[in-house]
């Protein structure tokens, strides 16, 4: 499971997004971002899938420092709740398309341009 | 499911209040790898650290360099403040460097230390750090503090204890290098918390009976149900805020939170050594830099504590220091021991 074995998205799979880290942990702003395949179109699952394999080029989150935040992206089978794929992403290194993903949730599979 | 509330800075809404499922072996993967990763940067540390300018650095003499980073993300940024120079008339400028300055002050003047390497190293400050940023963070060389989103945070150098917590990191990593994840994690941020609001105390010449004992105190808009962001007298009732939610922290090891959130909740159980801190300093009389304060930075820099430390083993060293900078049967060797037992660290 390394990180850029992005595994094949199917319709049984949950990403969830959280940002974690910060001066201090805030519950009512740590809880996931989760969204479901099952209710994606074919199309962007596909786009999800696609965005989530460009990740394979962004570094993993430093241990270095503290206070640090980072998006924390985990991909888990909704049927036996089981995490198959992992990434922590240090904040600054985040595309804008995870931040727009984990702000507005599936909304932001409309856009098609994930550089922006 | 929560309300939706929209913040400039774009917070997430608690709409959501299934956690990750993530599985052991998930974890288990995470923590190897942080620690591979940990020892490889403790192994390296220093090598691209700022070192200390012999040409300007005079020991018992801050070296301040305050950065902007004009609401981007790239470090240090523009220098707008060099050591000497006179107020910018910039807030978050001034603030930082004047934190940063009374910072060094206190470890000079309480403990003899020059800096964060104790070696001269100058203090490194950026403000203005992207928009809207509701942080401070020390990155491994340099302090750094956002402006706030004006709608739940204002600017993170409002606060002393706050600076002087990102500076005490530094601090700790050169002294101890505490793992940031699990029980060494929630040490490192007690520490941190410890010094900072000692640096706070100091600077305002306060008791530990009239201190607030309370962190980011100054960081909360009136919007914002709460007094802090942590309360070391009262962990977990800083505040309880419709967005924010409630603060988590618990002050016993009875109540300690076993997550995998926040590197193993290294900001949530930072309660319990933060309370057995100001249980032993309000038991005494004296100023908590003369009396309790000698004691917790002995510990931590002793040779047997650990980078993976958990609480008791730093709870043994300081009631040892205690002891041996106060005597055995001494009022401060007991109130160290008695607080530890009285979060039940020590049973």
């Amino acid at each position: 499971m390394s990180r850029v074995d992005v595994p094949l998205l199917s319709h049984d799979m949950r990403l969830a997004i959280s940002r974690e880290g910060g001066f201090a942990y805030l519950p009512g702003l740590a809880a996931p971002r989760e969204i479901e395949c099952e209710r994606l179109s074919d199309d962007k699952c596909a786009r999800l899938g696609e965005w989530l394999s460009r990740l394979a080029n962004v570094p993993e989150a430093s241990t270095t420092g503290a206070d640090r935040r980072c998006f924390r992206l985990t991909l888990s089978s909704r049927r036996t709740g089981e995490a198959c794929w992992q990434r922590r992403l240090d904040e600054p290194c985040a595309p804008a398309w995870l931040v727009r993903l984990w702000r507005d949730g599936e909304s932001a599979l409309d856009e098609d341009d994930p550089a922006t | 499911m929560g309300r939706t509330v929209a913040t400039p800075c774009g917070f997430m809404p608690p709409h959501v209040l299934e956690r990750v499922a993530a599985q052991g072996s998930v974890r288990l993967r995470r923590c190897a790898q942080q620690t591979l990763e940990a020892d490889h940067w403790f192994r390296q540390r220093g090598a691209s650290a700022p070192q200390r300018d012999a040409a300007r650095a005079v020991a018992g003499r801050p070296d301040r360099r305050i950065h902007s980073a004009e609401n981007e993300q790239t470090l240090p940024g523009r220098l707008v403040r060099d050591e000497g120079q006179p107020a910018s008339g910039d807030p978050a400028v001034d603030e930082a460097y004047e934190w940063l300055g009374a910072t060094y002050r206190f470890y000079w003047e309480v403990f003899g230390r020059d800096s964060i390497d104790a070696k001269g190293m100058p203090l490194i400050g950026t403000v203005h750090y992207a928009r809207d940023y509701d942080n401070a963070f020390w990155n491994g060389s340099q302090m750094v503090f956002g402006d706030g989103d004006g709608d739940l945070f204002r600017r993170f150098t409002a606060a002393p204890e706050v600076v002087a917590h990102e500076l005490t990191h530094g601090v700790i990593e050169r002294d101890v290098g505490l793992v940031y994840a699990d029980q060494a994690g929630a040490l490192n941020e007690s520490l941190a918390d410890v010094f900072g609001v000692l640096v706070k105390q100091y600077h305002a010449d306060e008791s530990p009976q009239a201190a607030d004992w309370l962190i980011g105190a100054a960081l909360l808009t009136d919007r914002v149900q709460g007094r802090a962001l942590r309360s070391m007298a009262a962990p977990g009732t800083a505040y309880d805020d419709p967005v924010l939610g409630r603060d988590p922290q618990p002050g016993h090891m009875r109540d300690f939170v076993d997550t995998q959130a926040d590197n193993g909740g290294v900001h949530i159980n930072s309660g319990i050594p933060n309370r057995a801190f100001y249980l032993a300093a309000v038991a005494l009389e004296a100023p908590a830099w003369e009396s309790v304060a000698p004691v917790w930075y002995a510990a931590m820099r002793d040779d047997a504590l650990s980078r993976e430390s958990d609480f008791a083993a730093f709870a043994a060293l300081t009631v040892a220091h205690a002891r041996r900078q106060h005597g055995e049967g001494s009022r401060e060797a007991r109130a160290v021991d008695d607080a530890w037992r009285e979060v039940g660290v020590v049973s």
